[in-house]
């Protein structure tokens, strides 16, 4: 059903080609003459973080967004490229003013498109208290040539848990937002009573990320930590999937329709691993939908003794139950973070492993559907790395991957450039 | 700061290592050998956190109130880098602020997932994660909050041998 491949020597040399130099290379180079970090002479440099995003523009182009640290401050950066990462334009900042940024692999800024190009970030901003934070979001009406001012989408200014944003753009152009929110959870403390986990909220955009409506709340008890995915559904209904605390203390996943009128959706099931445990596994799900309605998610657990990285897809009409018996186990006992991306009837799942004495993203694609699987190495570093992210176009998937040693690496994955 | 030291000497540490000039040491792909001869003969708490780790505070809680009853050795190691002088300020405090006495480790260069898999291949990175050592060097790992119960398990498991 599936087999490995290591890369030729002509991917090889595509790799090293496309393998560019740091996200932000003039001012890692700059930090690293001067040795000059908050002031302490002598201090090593901050190595930078590593939290990106990745998604093609309508026209095309490819935009990957993430975090530039200065001795001056934090911002949100962007690049682009014309040629699917074979290079790669400066870094401009979206974020005009320095505010903090988070920017790990579970909680980097993120990148969606409007329907006339309109570019739209949107970031968790940390505040002083551990934990705290607001979803900022910025949008460019001129390619990515200037930003709007930060806003923040949530209407509650608590300083509390809102943190782990995710994004997306329906067909009529409305950006929902979905966040971890903690204000049932100190509300409980509050009032003297236990809650388990945190709350999934979400805002809506209709006038192009001019302002947000909402505060809804899409589901009670959602797991702390851990990436939102987000999908447009067949309906064209946004989905989320995320990871959830069930009957307390399992932490399996669910899955809910979200509506722009914030319309509370039904929360169901969508994995069954039954991982019991009170802790962060900084570890969320992928999702995706192909062209026939089947949903197609990624998602990592313990199941038992032996963790995992599990694949699953869920026919229209197929009982969500018996689709899960058949998740297939992606990758060896090392596979974490893995994405998705469809285009057409090819379905890409890219993840991190170990590959002996460096990190590698692997690959499964599949021409039909999900069905059948090709698994290949897509690129290795030494050093250390961001999670992979898969960028579609309606025939094209790409791997873009944050890496210390390497830079921005891109490799294509399924369409003409393969 | 002298109770610092104190409660450091009662939880039968000597000095810590010379690399920790900054009271935080960096975690790299041979500490896990180091922490294990240091200890060699005794039975430890190896606890694997991060500043950013939900369920951590309660665990340090639970562990501060056992070594308040009898000596606990514990070694807490970070996920976070040790590159970031605020990270590191960051794990101090919130070490300091828990009352346990612990020797503090962060990750150092290697990539995270690297030294994740040198300290044990079956743990995916949820936080806590601890590593209960015997006197003979023998380890059990648990995931998740630690409570007075698992503690005190580990008492009973440890004056087995």
């Amino acid at each position: 059903m599936s087999s490995t491949d290591r890369p030729s020597p002509a991917r090889r040399a595509l790799l090293a080609v496309l393998a560019l130099g740091p996200l932000f290379p003039p001012i890692a180079r700059a930090q690293h003459v001067h040795g000059a970090h908050g002031g302490g002479g002598s201090r090593r440099p901050r190595a930078p973080e590593l939290g990106i995003s990745a998604a093609f523009a309508p026209d095309g182009t490819l935009w990957v967004a993430g975090k530039e640290t200065t001795d001056a401050g934090q911002h949100v950066v962007v690049r682009s490229s014309r040629d699917r990462g074979r290079s790669w334009s400066a870094p401009v900042r979206a974020t005009p003013s320095s505010e903090p940024v988070s920017a790990d692999g579970e909680n980097r800024p993120k990148l969606a498109f409007g329907p006339r190009g309109e570019l739209y970030v949107s970031y968790t901003k940390p505040l002083a208290k551990p934990y705290t934070g607001e979803i900022r979001f910025v949008r460019s009406t001129d390619g990515g040539g200037s930003f709007s001012a930060p806003l923040t989408v949530h209407a509650n200014r608590d300083e509390i848990t809102h943190r782990f944003d995710a994004m997306i753009v329906d067909r009529d152009g409305r950006i929902f937002v979905a966040w971890i929110d903690k204000r049932d959870l100190e509300a409980a403390k509050a009032a003297g009573r236990t809650y388990a986990g945190a709350a999934l909220y979400y805002a809506v955009s209709h006038d192009g990320g001019a302002s947000f409506r909402g505060d809804y709340k899409i589901a009670d008890h959602s797991c702390e930590c851990c990436r939102i995915a987000l999908a447009i559904s067949p309906s064209g209904r946004p989905a989320a999937l995320w990871r959830h605390v069930f009957d307390g203390t399992t932490r399996d996943h669910a899955f809910a329709l979200l509506d722009a009128s914030g319309r509370p959706g039904r929360v169901e099931r969508a994995t069954r691993d039954g991982w019991k445990i009170d802790a962060c596994p900084h570890h969320g799900p992928a999702l995706a939908y192909d062209r026939h309605g089947v949903r197609h998610q990624a998602w990592f657990n313990m199941r038992g003794e032996r963790g995992g990285v599990f694949h699953a897809r869920i026919g229209p009409d197929a009982a969500p139950d018996a689709a899960l018996a058949t998740a297939a186990r992606i990758g060896d006992d090392t596979a974490a973070h893995a994405d998705l991306a469809i285009a057409g009837d090819t379905v890409a799942i890219a993840w991190k492993q170990l590959d002996g004495d460096a990190t590698a993203i692997m690959a499964r694609v599949s021409r039909d559907g999900g069905r059948t699987w090709s698994e290949r190495t897509l690129a290795r570093t030494a050093g250390a790395s961001d999670q992979p992210r898969l960028a579609a176009t309606a025939t094209d998937i790409v791997l873009v991957w944050n890496t210390r040693a390497d830079g921005l690496v891109t490799v294509a994955v399924a369409g003409e450039a393969t | 700061m002298r109770a610092a030291l104190v409660a450091l000497m009662t939880a039968g540490m000597v000095a810590p290592p010379s690399a920790m000039a900054s009271g935080v040491a960096a975690f790299d792909s041979n500490s896990l050998a180091r922490i294990e001869a240091f200890h060699r003969g005794k039975p430890f708490v190896l606890v694997m956190w991060s500043l950013d780790c939900t369920y951590c505070a309660a665990s340090f809680a639970a562990l501060a109130a056992a070594q308040r009853a009898a000596p606990l050795a514990v070694e807490a190691v970070a996920t976070d880098s040790a590159d970031d002088p605020d990270t590191v300020r960051g794990l101090q405090d919130k070490v300091r602020a828990s009352g346990m006495a612990a020797r503090i480790w962060a990750f150092g260069d290697a990539p995270p997932e690297r030294l994740r898999h040198a300290i044990d291949p079956r743990w995916h990175g949820e936080l806590p994660r601890v590593y209960w050592y015997r006197a003979d060097g023998s380890r059990t790992a648990t995931s998740g909050v630690v409570t007075e119960q698992a503690i005190a398990g580990f008492r009973r498991a440890s004056a087995g041998h």
